[in-house]
């Protein structure tokens, strides 16, 4: 599927988008093109990624702006592979601390971004960078590399939609996937995560 | 979080070198270099402006990098910062900007978050004995090791590179005294890096490392930048039990 498959990588402003392209398409071997947010039509595709670093309201706001956020959520919901990476993990969800002028998220994912100083066990310091292991359900714990100051927080009991794995010493959750849709969101990058990261992509791409 | 273990290079005119209080002194190859095996890779430019050569050198790195980059490059303004963000670094490095454009870096933090800011404070022992950050416009000391705007950019800030200017590449051993005095500046709420100090031994690292404040420990020895130099280190992390990952 992976080397015929179409992958959009959605650009909206909020970086990280040449090293995320050249991962899916050099590493993962995947047909890659790097879409403009306000040009993302999901018919054209059968893979979504939504990378970003930075802060996001900003993001939020700029994906709003393009009026495709509906695609997006369309695509989704179509049962097509939808990836959000760290920044863009957080934008699947309802909304996030972050964003101090209210924008929201675009709600694919049921849970919130708050601060990591709300978090029940981390007490490092903030931004949280560097590399932490991942507990994972299916494979074998790996560590991968993460840099963040929010993390994504379920505010309800959402375990019979939800698959959250996290992180081996602080508990921060580290990946979330939806039981019934193809929407994964990674908090740590992937594409800066080494061979781990490499698996772990590769192996939802496999499934999808 | 694990302890980090970064490479780190000094370019200049787009050739890895080897520096003597940051004075470029001999020209290295980079293709013995296991990257990927790092945790993490630093690249401090000493071009008075962004160059082609520079350009060129980190697009050659990131093409083969799948661990992250931080890259410095006299960034005083926006476009600077979009360049090497668009090169493919993760995090830009700042100097003289945190001293002198504190706005710019409240605002590069506003589009790219406080992660990818880091502040390097280069280090010099002044006259009386006391700590300062070096001007490398100047050329000469600052008054303090921070700027009296601090806590205006703090929040800004995502890690602190500590820099020995007296002891880069001089082989003589860490300065502990220097790592302390920036920590005890900027406190222990943001991500503290250890970057040209020079580090001779693997005890020394371990030392460093072991220190509840310092984050990550760059390597900028040629000599301990091999695959079995980076294993030795790794070793002696996990025999004295730092966490660090096992690539």
């Amino acid at each position: 599927m992976l080397s015929t498959s179409k992958v959009a990588i959605l650009d909206y402003g909020a970086g990280n988008i040449s090293s995320v392209n050249r991962f899916f398409s050099s590493d993962l071997e995947c047909n890659t093109s790097v879409i403009a947010a306000d040009s993302f039509n999901g018919k054209d595709f059968e893979v979504l990624i939504i990378p970003g670093v930075g802060h996001f309201g900003a993001a939020a706001k700029r994906l709003k702006s393009s009026e495709k956020d509906e695609h997006i959520k369309e695509f989704a919901k179509e049962g097509k592979l939808l990836i959000g990476v760290c920044l863009g993990a957080q934008i699947l969800t309802l909304g996030s601390e972050e964003a101090d002028a209210g924008e929201k998220g675009l709600g694919l994912i049921p849970m919130y971004c708050r601060s990591l100083k709300k978090h029940g066990h981390y007490e490092g310091k903030i931004p949280r960078t560097g590399w932490a292991t991942v507990e994972h359900v299916n494979s074998a714990s790996a560590a991968y590399y993460f840099v963040h100051s929010y993390y994504l927080s379920g505010s309800t009991d959402t375990s019979h939609l939800l698959q959250v794995e996290e992180c081996l010493e602080d508990k921060v959750p580290a990946y979330v996937s939806m039981k019934s849709l193809q929407i994964h969101a990674m908090q740590f990058h992937p594409e800066k995560s080494g061979r781990n990261g490499f698996l772990f992509v590769k192996r939802i791409l496999e499934n999808a | 979080m694990l302890k980090r273990l970064s490479c780190l290079m000094t370019v200049y005119k787009g050739q890895f070198l080897k520096t003597r209080i940051f004075n470029p002194e001999h020209i290295y190859s980079v293709e013995h270099i296991p990257f990927n095996k790092f945790d993490e890779v630093v690249v401090t430019c000493l071009d008075h402006q962004l160059s082609t050569e520079f350009v060129e050198f980190v697009q050659n790195l990131t093409a083969a990098l799948r661990v992250p980059l931080t890259v410095s490059g006299r960034i005083d303004s926006k476009e600077k910062a979009k360049t090497l963000f668009g090169l493919g670094a993760d995090r830009i490095i700042l100097n003289s900007c945190i001293w002198q454009h504190p706005e710019i870096v409240r605002e590069l933090s506003s589009i790219y978050g406080r992660q990818a800011i880091v502040a390097s404070i280069d280090v010099v022992k002044g006259e009386r004995g006391k700590y300062s950050a070096y001007s490398w416009m100047k050329k000469s000391p600052y008054s303090s090791l921070l700027p009296n705007h601090f806590n205006y950019i703090k929040d800004s800030i995502g890690e602190v590179l500590i820099q020995d200017v007296n002891r880069d590449g001089r082989v003589i051993g860490y300065c502990k005294d220097v790592v302390t005095a920036v920590i005890g500046a900027v406190g222990d709420s943001i991500p503290i890096h250890i970057g040209s100090c020079a580090l001779t031994s693997w005890g020394q690292y371990i030392e460093v490392l072991s220190l509840r404040s310092v984050d990550a420990v760059a390597i900028s020895n040629i000599h301990h930048m091999s695959r079995d130099g980076l294993l030795a280190l790794r070793e002696q992390c996990r025999i004295s039990k730092i966490n660090i990952r096992k690539p």
